[in-house]
């Protein structure tokens, strides 16, 4: 039975289309095809025709003829578009043409990496011109190290490497610098945030020490679908990036389907648990006989789904074998064999995490069911692309959660559907980021009086250098002058400043650990006020973790594994002092962006269930007040829309407003709640009246906020949606946060504020520029 | 907001200002004793001096330490090239500058000694010049733990002033791994320090800590006292005579000539051996094996070494040597030798039991000593990893030849 058989069977069940949200069929549409480039070299051609290839889909051909010309270009096309071959033609045939040529690849992960390279070996090895490519990371032995510097004609590898092994070698790395004619960046759209920022700066040193070496490479971008991918790509190179976003992949027809699971418990809005509607739904589909892939949101969901599906479907197939998980922390022979058995049909079924939502080619399912929202239109749009075979129709299905944003999508499906996926945001420019790397690059490469980094004027921070002695001015240039190694400094997935180690004991005897004890991650001390603190349930990677002690003189955080029915939620109090205000909009109400001064101190925590969101307990945090000077986006409230509230009430809308914002805001903004801090004041001694902020939880910011000022009037409304749209009476955790005073309806309050807010501003911008 | 400000306020820390005077190079090089010097490039300070040593002993024995490094030119003693950097980082990279370079050249009964010092960051390209020269005038390098460290930093620094590193692309004897094999048994450690005193005998008296250099070097650009850098061109001065000295004492204890602790002549022979020069490597086992321990009164051993467990090490490596050598007879009688005589004789008994079945035969013979072996390792508390094994070894054999001379019965 085909998949769409299935779906047609299952909407025969009137309890399962009670529950539809979204019917809807995207039409396929037929491959657009271009003939094979002049340019491309006969043996590449032939290694091509090996594997069937004769022509090319149009974007690929325009790809190569922009890259071939040595124009910077971005490429944005849907799962499964032959993305790869965009960048691995023009590079190659560069390399046959002229065998001194040299590329690098840049892959946000290793496993990406290897899936790289095993690619790039088949096809080379077919051209049989002697190309050698290697990937080059924390696991190549030391012993390859120097046979790939010096002949590796494409070296593979990831930001953090380049950053920390490749570029403050560079001088090791002669052979490729001099030559090196392509950077290719693939999964563009994983730069945003802190690490797009650190790699907008990699780049920056990247291109300085191409100019030492003369040499000038053109680079050539891949992301998936974005709301602005030249913008990013622009960002990041600092120079004007070709977009080519029409796929000539041809598509086949695709059912798109919004299933709501049936509420359980009205008055708290909870619905019947989606993972159980996944497993059925996707036991329905492979007992049918459909390749399938389900996407949980978790390492615990995945191996929860992957045991209900293996049992139940072992007496009906005979044999479980052909479902199988996959996941960050399976070893890469596992995952290769399981993404080989995907290929050749041999596995019937995936259970995954967003792992697989990067570009490992597994083929094409006939069905894809993602249990809950995966918190970006990107990242959904990406999952649901990994169903889609060109003979048949297939089938896409959104399981809603509980959660807030499934249900506001639940409601409103034409919103998913009519929007453009998600921004990508970097600051470059942000001060600790850039003068880390700042630092970095003066280590490789001396500066000379009046050059730049990137399009940034340094000269005050070269300055600043100097009078510390990092930095030694003479004769018209910059030196580094310092023992340290400036790139062991700085870490690309956070901001400097000193982070919060978290390390597992869970191997070690001993609270504080011995040996065996294990680093999982590091988080900024501002965050880890709130989410380290002793006794917070902290989860890493879909794995919940005790925090048995927060040493904070140390910055060290104790966990170990648990699992547990409840997570914590810290109530941090902060005041927030405008510093500086960039720009702002006045109407009936003031919205502005600009410089803060958080001023941050975690109070207590409550143990909130999961599911029911009932508190379950509490206690108090005693750890010292933190400054975050950051960037943030506030709303003063009109004085009369004010005054028609009672102070609790006016509390109590702010608080559920700011809740709704911070939650919307991270939808438009492609980011982690956690990434976004809120504060209110009732009357706030800058702006003289009750005022919301939302600011970036990182020093210095990275440009969430100026865009959240961009996009007010949408962010407003989404927040009223996801306000008055959820199915609780009077506001509950989901929608206006856990509230203080059960007497006053948070809900309502909130609403009514968010449904003040966007239009009284939109009017008096909307008559000035008339004017 | 002050730039500095801001920086305070988003959580970095700020380092205390220093301020940095201009270079005066013939103050440097009149306090330590050394001359200005220009080449095309720019100046360059210099201290050069003669070191008397010891007559030069010829480098023709010592094949095994050049083993892999030289080409097919025999070496001549005057072009070796023995170097050693300081450098303002330990961690290497581009941006790690070498301040003080030596140089060190044979001539007989002394050594030539030249210390490039940087005065400046900005008078590198002198600085380069001038070694770049030097090195180049060299048919070979010597230097300790250089491969890893001095000589890609000094390349790092060549490549980054537009200088070909060809002067650095020649042998390249680096006598740190040599003297890791021949020393370690007795020393541990193998820094050129611990060598210095506990091999060449030599007493450096007030010496400055590597790690302390950096800092030094940094305290002198902004003080410009040359005072700080006394020390460390000391120190830098007395690497490479020990350099030279070290080269001296391996090419004579490899020769079987001067004194050498029992401990460093069994590291000969490992050195040997990994040069695959097994008739030598043999040859100094047997010299050690034959000597009685009496003539070993008056020696210092370190740790748990002892003359029995030295003679027990010695006699299995020379038993394999011999086995290999297609001696299988010899090997025995030295394996009898270390099954009768020593306590934990359970590596010796292993190879006999192996010798006893499969060359001479003697299924039984193998399992009375196997059996003995694994009694007895069984019966020992604490056993370390190596011992599981050997005890995991001895489990299966005897359970194999049971069997078998079972069968045979």
């Amino acid at each position: 039975m085909g998949a769409i058989e299935i779906l047609q069977d299952l909407l025969a069940d009137p309890d399962f289309k009670a529950g539809i949200a979204l019917d809807h069929l995207i039409e396929g549409c037929p491959a657009r095809y271009a003939e094979m480039p002049e340019g491309v070299p006969a043996k590449l051609r032939e290694a091509l025709g090996h594997r069937g290839i004769e022509r090319l889909y149009s974007h690929q051909a325009e790809v190569y003829e922009r890259a071939a010309a040595g124009r910077d270009v971005v490429v944005v096309t849907p799962t499964a578009s032959g993305k790869t071959l965009c960048y691995n033609l023009p590079v190659l045939s560069r390399i046959v043409e002229r065998p001194d040529a040299r590329a690098l690849y840049l892959f946000p992960t290793k496993a990406l990496a290897q899936d790289q390279l095993a690619e790039l070996h088949e096809l080379s090895g077919h051209v049989g011109a002697g190309i050698r490519t290697f990937t080059y990371d924390g696991d190549t032995p030391q012993s390859a190290r120097i046979a790939i510097r010096e002949a590796g004609h494409i070296v593979i590898t990831n930001p953090d490497m380049l950053h920390a092994a490749i570029l403050p070698h560079h001088t090791k790395w002669l052979k490729l610098f001099q030559d090196l004619e392509y950077v290719v960046i693939d999964e563009l759209h994983a730069y945003r945030g802190v690490f797009g920022s650190h790699l907008a700066n990699v780049v920056r040193r990247l291109r300085r020490i191409c100019e030492f070496y003369g040499s000038n490479p053109t680079f050539i971008m891949a992301s998936a679908t974005i709301a602005n991918p030249g913008e990013l790509a622009g960002r990041i190179l600092e120079r004007e990036v070709a977009v080519v976003d029409q796929s000539g992949a041809p598509a086949a027809p695709k059912r798109l389907v919004f299933y709501n699971p049936p509420v359980v418990n009205a008055e708290l809005g909870i619905r019947r648990s989606a993972v159980l509607e996944t497993q059925r739904l996707a036991k329905r589909f492979l007992s049918g006989g459909a390749q399938t892939i389900v996407f949980g949101r978790s390492r615990l969901q995945v191996e929860i789904l992957l045991s209900y599906l293996k049992e139940g479907l072992a007496d009906r197939l005979g044999r479980h074998g052909d479902v199988r998980g996959y996941r960050g922390g399976y070893l890469p022979t596992q995952r290769r064999e399981i993404e080989r058995g995907l290929r050749s049909g041999a596995v019937r079924g995936v259970v995954a995490t967003n792992a697989l939502e990067l570009g490992i080619d597994v083929g094409q399912m006939e069905a894809a069911i993602l249990c809950g929202y995966p918190g970006s239109i990107a990242s959904t749009w990406q999952q649901l692309g990994r169903a889609g075979r060109r003979e048949e129709p297939s089938v896409g299905i959104l399981v809603c959660s509980s959660s807030p944003l499934d249900q506001f999508l639940a409601r409103h499906p034409e919103y998913f559907l009519s929007r453009t996926p998600e921004h990508g945001l970097v600051d470059p420019d942000n001060l600790l980021v850039l003068l880390g790397h700042l630092q970095a690059s003066l280590f490789e490469v001396p500066f000379n009086d009046g050059e730049g980094f990137g399009d940034k004027r340094i000269e005050e921070l070269l300055e600043l250098l100097g009078e510390e002695g990092q930095a030694h001015h003479s004769a018209g240039r910059w030196f580094w002058s310092s023992e340290a190694f400036p790139a062991s400094e700085v870490s690309l997935r956070t901001v400097m400043a000193e982070n919060v180690v978290i390390i597992d004991t869970s191997n070690a005897p001993g609270a504080t650990g011995g040996p065996g004890a294990r680093v999982i991650g590091e988080m900024d001390q501002f965050a880890a006020q709130t989410l380290l603190h002793d006794q917070a349930i902290y989860i890493h990677e879909g794995q919940q973790y005790h925090v048995d002690h927060l040493d904070w003189a140390e910055k060290k955080a104790y966990v170990r594994p648990v699992n547990v029915d409840y997570y914590t939620d810290a109530d941090r109090g902060a005041s927030v002092e405008i510093l500086d205000a960039f720009d702002s909009a006045e109407g009936a109400l003031v919205k502005a962006h600009g410089e803060v001064q958080v001023t941050s101190l975690a109070t207590i925590f409550k143990k909130i269930r999961f599911h029911t969101h009932e508190a379950i307990g509490a206690g108090p945090i005693d750890l010292p007040q933190v400054d975050l000077h950051t960037t943030a986006y506030w709303i003063r409230l009109d004085d009369a829309l004010a005054a028609t509230y009672t102070r609790l009430q006016l509390q109590a809308g702010l608080r559920g407003l700011a809740h709704g914002l911070r939650h919307s805001a991270s939808v438009f903004l492609m980011c982690d709640p956690r990434d976004l801090g809120v504060a209110v004041q009732v009357r706030s001694p800058k702006t003289g009246g009750a005022t919301v902020f939302v600011y970036d939880a990182f020093p210095g910011g990275i440009g969430l906020s100026p865009r959240l000022f961009d996009l007010h009037a949408e962010v407003m409304a989404a927040v009223d949606e996801l306000i008055a749209g959820c199915t609780c009476t009077r506001g509950c955790p989901s929608c206006v946060g856990v509230q203080m005073d059960r007497d006053v309806d948070a809900k309502a309050m909130a609403v009514r504020l968010a449904r003040a807010l966007p239009g009284e501003v939109a009017e008096p911008l909307a008559a000035a520029r008339e004017a | 907001m002050l730039l500095r400000e801001r920086l305070e306020s988003l959580g970095r820390p700020t380092p205390v200002r220093r301020h940095r005077p201009d270079a005066d190079l013939e103050g440097l090089a009149s306090s330590l004793g050394g001359e200005v010097r220009e080449n095309a490039c720019g100046p360059y300070v210099v201290v050069e001096a003669v070191h008397a040593m010891p007559p030069t002993v010829g480098y023709n024995a010592a094949s095994a330490l050049f083993a892999g490094v030289a080409g097919e030119e025999p070496l001549r003693e005057s072009g070796l090239c023995f170097f050693d950097t300081e450098t303002t980082g330990l961690s290497g990279g581009v941006g790690t500058q070498v301040f003080l370079m030596a140089t060190a050249w044979r001539v007989p009964n002394g050594l030539v000694v030249r210390q490039y010092l940087l005065a400046d960051p900005v008078l590198e390209d002198g600085f380069l010049e001038a070694v770049e020269a030097d090195l180049a005038s060299s048919c070979a390098l010597v230097s300790y733990n250089g491969r890893s460290f001095d000589s890609p930093v000094l390349e790092g620094r060549l490549v980054l002033s537009r200088r070909s590193p060809d002067c650095l692309r020649r042998p390249h004897l680096d006598l740190l791994h040599p003297a890791r094999r021949v020393f370690r048994w007795r020393l541990g450690q193998c820094n050129l320090q611990s060598v210095e005193a506990m091999v060449l005998g030599q007493d450096r008296g007030e010496d400055i800590p590597g790690y302390l250099i950096p800092e030094l070097y940094f305290a002198y650009l902004r003080s410009r006292d040359p005072e700080l850098l006394r020390a460390v061109v000391a120190h830098n001065r007395q690497d490479v005579v020990s350099l030279s000295l070290l080269l001296d004492h391996l090419v004579e204890v490899i020769a079987g000539r001067g004194l050498a602790h029992p401990l460093d002549r069994m590291g000969v022979g490992r050195l040997l051996e990994s040069a695959a020069l097994m008739a030598d490597a043999a040859r100094v086992y047997q010299a050690l094996w034959d000597e009685p321990s009496s003539a070993w009164d008056g020696e210092v051993w370190p740790g748990s070494w002892t003359p029995v467990e030295l003679r027990y090490v010695v006699g299995l490596r020379l038993a394999t040597l011999r086995r290999r050598a297609q001696r299988p007879d010899l090997a025995q009688a030295v394996l009898e030798q270390l099954w009768q005589r020593h306590q934990r004789p359970w590596e010796a008994g292993i190879m006999l039991a192996k010798d006893l079945e499969h060359r001479r035969k003697d299924g039984a013979a193998a399992l009375e000593v196997a059996s003995a072996a694994r009694l007895a390792l069984d019966d020992q508390p604490g056993r370390t990893p190596q011992e599981e094994r050997w005890l995991a070894d001895l489990v299966r054999r005897t359970e194999r030849l049971r069997r078998r001379t079972g069968e045979a019965a």
